[in-house]
């Protein structure tokens, strides 16, 4: 140990440390400044920048000796200051963060670069920003804010302004890796080295003896059952692998240790005897499927008659990971008879139960807990690390920590479906579509997951955004022993989109026709979209073809997109929220969405002021109530259900489920013909029963929310709980009125309401408070359930209620010999339905482009044999400031036609979704021969130049 | 791991004598990687010894050993006949890591992004405060001698010379260098001098590349075969992707971008 003493923002400390102590274990960990994150240990993503002497450096690679004798700024010590407190105006009336979890390593990076010169122009706060990375948004509002603040320039006005990210730039939101119980042990995963192998044996003892090692467990210890994941289609996923091993996303053992070091050691002295097997990794040659689905309208052999042109082509997505800025975390501990959890997730109810299984516990024993999550797309809906944690803390009746490295984040854990599609459309020589005949695979990984929900998606969208008379589609998920895959942002559509969006664009090409005119004439028209507009607009925009440099290629395309949000899926979506007004007056508005940067939690609370007409913004809470009771009666009642309420419930709960989930296990094993014979007759009868069953289950439990399924997500977030906040606005304001027209004894019709209570319109003198009308609230739900199961005409899962349609264009230019991609241009024209919060709605958009270009051209996984070759975020190529799409035009449609509130769209997956077509059809245009991959590497691209 | 802060050159060579670590910026030592080291190891933190100075002194631009990239990256004292150092050295990483890696440690590292600048500057490594100087060409193929201490790196001045750097990357910021090139021209010796990383293990000097440009005007077709010589020369060394195809690619592109440059 060494001594070590800095001035941390202005006061000396001093500590002692080891030597491999790095400069943000000693401000996070020791001294529980919690503004410096860690994001990589690389210095890459600068989430743990902090000014040492006043230069910003990344504390993940400085010792904390290093910094001996130093002063050390952190985000924490400089939001007093007045530069970096105007910044933060700019930033939050901009909504510059989403998930914030990198916002105060840029907030140290920022007031640095203003602090040196001032005004700053956007290219050289790019250049000054590019030692930290985001995520979320696409860094276009980030560098906005900061080029505002250097010219001087009052921020925006921001009439609600999310108060979230006040906290999140500030470094005092607490994500899961910044609670920290006291006393805390290390855990740590032993991976499995082997993609398909038996595991003969499992010798602890060297891992035991090494000294603060509290803990080494295998499934041997496991209490209850031995099994993780989404548990929705299928329990075949082990915890922790005892036999048979099937990727190397597979865990055998547990670790936890006094210090990091030793659990390392541990981890490293455990060696498995494992016999090889024959290892599946191309999902094409895998002949397990998992889950199939069918779509058939009219018949393709007349559709293909009919054509001119058949054009085939086979395209293919690779697997990609989420490169969320916070990994993969939880702190665990024990509260009297109860294991506390605090992880990252976005269904704390499917971990509560899932942990419960493996444990052996009444789930009333297992409370799970959600901070503020550093980003998800997707990943945090299927439960993951939390099993691992909770049989540590359960093991050693002590806290635990257990956070993965970046560089086991990227190598282990879950991964977006890779895709494959076999496409034949039949053309006419003035582009008609006449048929599409689609084979789709993804790779589901080594179980079922969530998989059978992402090839329903596969299946339904496989057309895109056009009509075909004629269609044929098989969407299959495939077991391999590859990574486990997972929800992740798009969900199925940006794979689809690819590539429809690919064969659509050779057939233009082929027949010489206009991409645009080709599309446009062949749109889908039902349901009504403005798809048609947005082509129109975005080739305006896109004007004349920019020149091209000396010795760069340039090329056009677009990408049009139908992709769905508010989906059932023959279960049922449901979103209850709940608003009050508590003894202290003050309005609050409750759900059960965690926090995972979308916006939705200040969404929700802007709607709910509209809606009552008052100026102030409730305060939004993540609903324990709603997390630890499904069934609605201790968010109604303040009570707890009692046993046999709980038991009805549930049993009512898998009256729905069971069937569904026979049913979509037995889908995955016949033929397409026999499937949709089947469903034909067998549909009918189970969407009666189903919609019965639900029915019983909304009069009994009308605040109930089915157990077994994700919470409301995604892009269908605002739709499904705004307009659950506008009905219990309606009856909040009812209830608020009626219970005021009695303690001012008028009649209702003359109350209103305002900012502090109900008044009398004739006098408005006469008033309640809040206060004196507490305690008040009002219960909103609003539930999906289309059609049951299966569409009884296809085979198919029934669809989503409304879509989010949009295209996109972009000029780039590429080098023949380097492979370089420049993006000279970028156009997003979506039907957004409506845009109630404008800033988060360009943030989702521009967010979501980023991801979508990181996605094609930057990130690759460079999966092999089973294994991810990549180390951490230096390899895996997430966009920095200097290599995002710059200067991005969005242009929101709004027709008003969503299903949301005020008929607000769904938006926040569309970016990302279209963006991965667009780029692909512009590489065509300039190299003349078509991508049939992505991600596709600079390497890749010179090869069609050669 | 043990650390120690020594004052003074003398105590620094007698803790590195003894096995010790010399730790600069840190870049290098991720904590991942630090925790794997052994407890007996000794890091040697250089931050205290006197080798933070940049100077133009006696015909030399000196640079000392500690001094970051960025402080090279933006200082006014490079002039453009140095431009391929200072590019090379705003070219790693971002600003953060620019900010801490240090020019001795960037040196003294076998795949060290300022090698091939350093070779086409004629620069020279000075060790263990000057008991021994030697060409960059030596450090980069040899290493730094076990024990000893980069303590300085000189290039000579020349006020007619003019060079440049490129790196290709697969991002442009926090880009791991795929390949580098970098090019020199005086006025004494007109044909540019021209270096490359990226295909051999180690950064190398293309001589049939600079051999066509040797003696004649550097026209466009000069220009291309040299391009050309130069992606072909190198013997290929790399075990991790991109090809061997596309690296030698990058380099024939690296020459002729630089060319261009140097010349205008």
């Amino acid at each position: 140990m060494n001594n070590v003493r800095i001035a941390w923002n202005g006061h000396e400390v001093e500590r002692e440390v080891r030597t491999e102590t790095t400069l943000q274990q000693l401000l996070h960990d020791e001294l529980d400044d919690i503004s410096v994150k860690a994001g990589c240990g690389e210095g890459v993503c600068g989430s743990c920048t902090v000014l040492l002497d006043n230069e910003p450096v990344a504390s993940c690679i400085r010792l904390a000796l290093q910094a001996a004798g130093r002063a050390v700024t952190t985000a924490a010590g400089l939001v007093e200051l007045p530069d970096a407190a105007a910044l933060i105006e700019h930033l939050v009336a901009r909504e510059a963060f989403q998930c914030g979890y990198c916002a105060p390593g840029f907030l140290v990076s920022a007031v640095h670069a203003l602090n040196k010169r001032r005004p700053l122009s956007a290219d050289e706060v790019r250049i000054a920003l590019s030692g930290n990375i985001c995520r979320c948004t696409g860094y276009q509002q980030i560098v906005d804010a900061v080029v505002a603040a250097s010219s001087g320039e009052p921020p925006p006005p921001a009439i609600h302004a999310r108060q979230d990210l006040f906290a999140k730039i500030r470094g005092e939101a607490r994500y899961a890796t910044d609670v920290r119980p006291a006393d805390v042990l290390f855990g740590r995963i032993v991976w499995s080295d082997q993609s398909s192998a038996i595991l003969c044996g499992l010798d602890t003892s060297a891992a035991s003896a090494v000294p603060g090692v509290v803990a080494v467990l295998t499934a041997a210890d496991i209490p209850g059952v031995n099994i993780t994941g989404m548990q929705l289609f299928g329990s075949d996923h082990p915890l922790l692998c005892d036999e048979r091993v099937r990727s190397t996303g597979d865990a055998i053992a547990v670790v936890a240790a006094t210090s990091a070091a030793a659990a390392r050691e541990a981890v490293r002295r455990l060696r498995p005897t494992t016999a090889p097997l024959a290892a599946v990794h191309d999902f094409d040659s895998a002949g397990d499927i998992c889950s199939q689905f069918v779509k058939v309208r009219g018949d393709i052999a007349i559709g293909f008659a009919a054509a001119d042109e058949v054009i085939e082509d086979t395209y293919e997505m690779t697997a990609g990971d989420h490169a969320c800025m916070e990994r993969e975390a939880g702190f665990g501990w024990i509260e009297g008879d109860t294991i506390v959890l605090s992880v990252t997730t976005l269904t704390p109810h499917l971990v509560r139960g899932a942990v419960a299984r493996v444990l052996d516990l009444p789930e009333s024993r297992v409370r799970v807990e959600t901070p503020r999550m550093g980003g998800s797309f997707g990943k945090y809906l299927m439960p993951g690390l939390e099993g691992y944690l909770a049989l540590l803390v359960y093991a050693t009746r002590r806290p635990v920590r257990l956070v993965l490295d970046r560089d086991e984040s990227i190598a282990r854990s879950t991964k977006r479906h890779a895709f494959r599609a076999r496409y034949r459309l039949g053309v006419k020589r003035d582009g008609t579509f006449t048929a599409l005949d689609a084979e789709i695979l993804a790779d589901a990984g080594p179980y079922v997951g969530l998989t059978p929900t992402v090839v329903a998606v596969l299946a339904d969208e496989a057309a895109g955004a056009y009509d075909f008379p004629h269609l044929s589609v098989r969407a299959r998920g495939v077991l391999t022993n590859n990574l486990l895959a997972t929800a992740m942002r798009g969900f199925g559509s940006q794979q689809v989109a690819f590539g429809i969006e690919s064969i659509v664009e050779k057939a233009a090409r082929t027949l010489e026709l206009d991409p645009a005119e080709v599309r446009r004439r062949n749109f889908c028209r039902n349901p009504e979209n403005a798809l048609a507009e947005s082509v129109d607009e975005v080739v305006r925009r896109l004007g004349a073809r920019p020149a091209a440099a000396p010795g760069w290629l340039t090329g056009r395309g677009i990408g049009s997109i139908k992709a769905k949000y508010g989906y059932p899926y023959g279960l049922v979506d449901s979103t209850v929220v709940r608003l009050s007004v508590d003894d202290s007056g003050e309005l609050m508005v409750e759900a059960d969405i965690a926090d995972s940067g979308t916006g939705i939690i200040a969404a929700l609370p802007r709607l709910a002021a509209v809606h009552l007409g008052v100026q102030h913004l409730p305060r939004y809470l993540t609903s324990s109530a709603l997390l630890d009771d499904p069934s609605g009666i201790l968010l109604t009642r303040g009570i707890p259900p009692c046993t046999t309420s709980r038991w009805i419930f549930r049993t009512l709960e898998k009256m729905v489920i069971v069937p569904t989930a026979l049913a979509l296990s037995l889908a995955a094993h016949l033929r397409p013909r026999m499937l949709s014979f089947l469903l034909r007759v067998v549909a009918r009868p189970t969407d009666v029963y189903n919609a019965f069953v639900a029915t019983i289950k909304e009069r009994l439990f009308p605040a109930g929310v089915d157990s077994y399924l994700p919470r409301t997500s995604a892009s269908r977030g605002l739709a499904m709980a705004g307009r659950a906040v506008c009905s219990a606005a309606e009856r909040f304001r009812a209830a608020a009125i009626s219970r005021a027209a009695v303690a001012l004894d008028v009649p209702e019709s003359r109350l209103a309401i305002t900012n502090d209570g109900v008044y009398d319109t004739s006098a408005p003198h006469r008033r309640v408070s809040w206060k004196q009308l507490a305690p008040l609230a009002a219960i909103g739900r609003v539930a999906l359930r289309q059609g049951g199961l299966f569409e009884p005409a296809t085979g198919n899962q029934s669809g989503p209620v409304d879509h989010m349609f949009a295209t996109h264009g972009c000029d780039l230019a590429i080098h023949p010999e380097t492979g370089e991609v420049r993006i000279l241009r970028y156009v997003a024209c979506q039907d957004v339905g409506r845009a109630l919060d404008p800033e988060t709605v360009r943030g989702q958009i521009v967010g979501g482009v980023a991801m979508g270009v990181s996605q094609t051209l930057y990130e690759h996984l460079g999966q092999a044999g089973g294994k991810v070759n990549v180390v951490g975020l230096h390899e895996y190529h997430v966009v920095t400031t200097l290599d995002a799409p710059w200067g991005l035009e969005v242009i929101n449609l709004e027709t008003g036609s969503g299903f949301g509130p005020s008929g607000a769209k769904g938006v926040g997956e569309a970016g990302c979704v279209a963006a991965p077509p667009t780029l692909a059809n512009a590489l065509y245009d300039a190299l003349g021969r078509q991508m049939t991959h992505i991600s596709v590497s600079p390497e890749e691209l010179t090869e069609f130049t050669h | 791991m043990r650390y120690t802060r020594p004052s003074t050159l003398a105590e620094t060579l007698a803790d590195l004598g003894q096995g010790g670590m010399a730790l600069g910026g840190g870049t290098l030592l991720l904590p991942r990687d630090a925790a794997d080291v052994g407890a007996e190891q000794l890091l040697v933190d250089l931050q205290a010894l006197p080798l933070h100075d940049l100077i133009v002194d006696g015909g030399f631009l000196s640079i000392g050993a500690m001094v970051t990239l960025a402080r090279i990256a933006a200082s006014p004292l490079i002039s453009p006949a140095w431009k391929a150092l200072a590019q090379a050295a705003h070219a790693v990483g971002n600003p953060n890591v620019r900010r801490a890696a240090t020019i001795g440690g960037n040196v003294a590292w076998p795949g060290g992004d300022l090698h091939a600048a350093l070779l086409v500057l004629d620069a020279s490594v000075v060790c263990d405060g000057g008991a021994c100087e030697l060409p960059i060409r030596n450090i980069i193929e040899g290493g730094v001698r076990g024990g000893a201490l980069v303590t300085s790196i000189r290039l000579p001045q020349d006020d007619t010379r003019h060079s440049a750097y490129v790196k290709f990357a697969w991002r442009a910021a926090s880009g791991k260098t795929i390949v580098a090139v970098a090019a020199s021209t005086t006025a004494k010796n007109g044909a540019p001098r021209l270096a490359a990383a990226g295909v051999a293990a180690r950064a190398m000097r293309l001589p049939d590349a600079e051999a066509l440009l040797a003696g004649g005007p550097v026209t466009p077709e000069a220009v291309e075969d040299a391009a050309r010589a130069a992606g072909a020369e190198l013997p290929f060394e790399m075990a991790k992707p991109p090809g061997e195809k596309y690296r030698r690619r990058l380099v024939a592109e690296g020459v002729r971008r630089l060319l261009a440059a140097v010349r205008s």
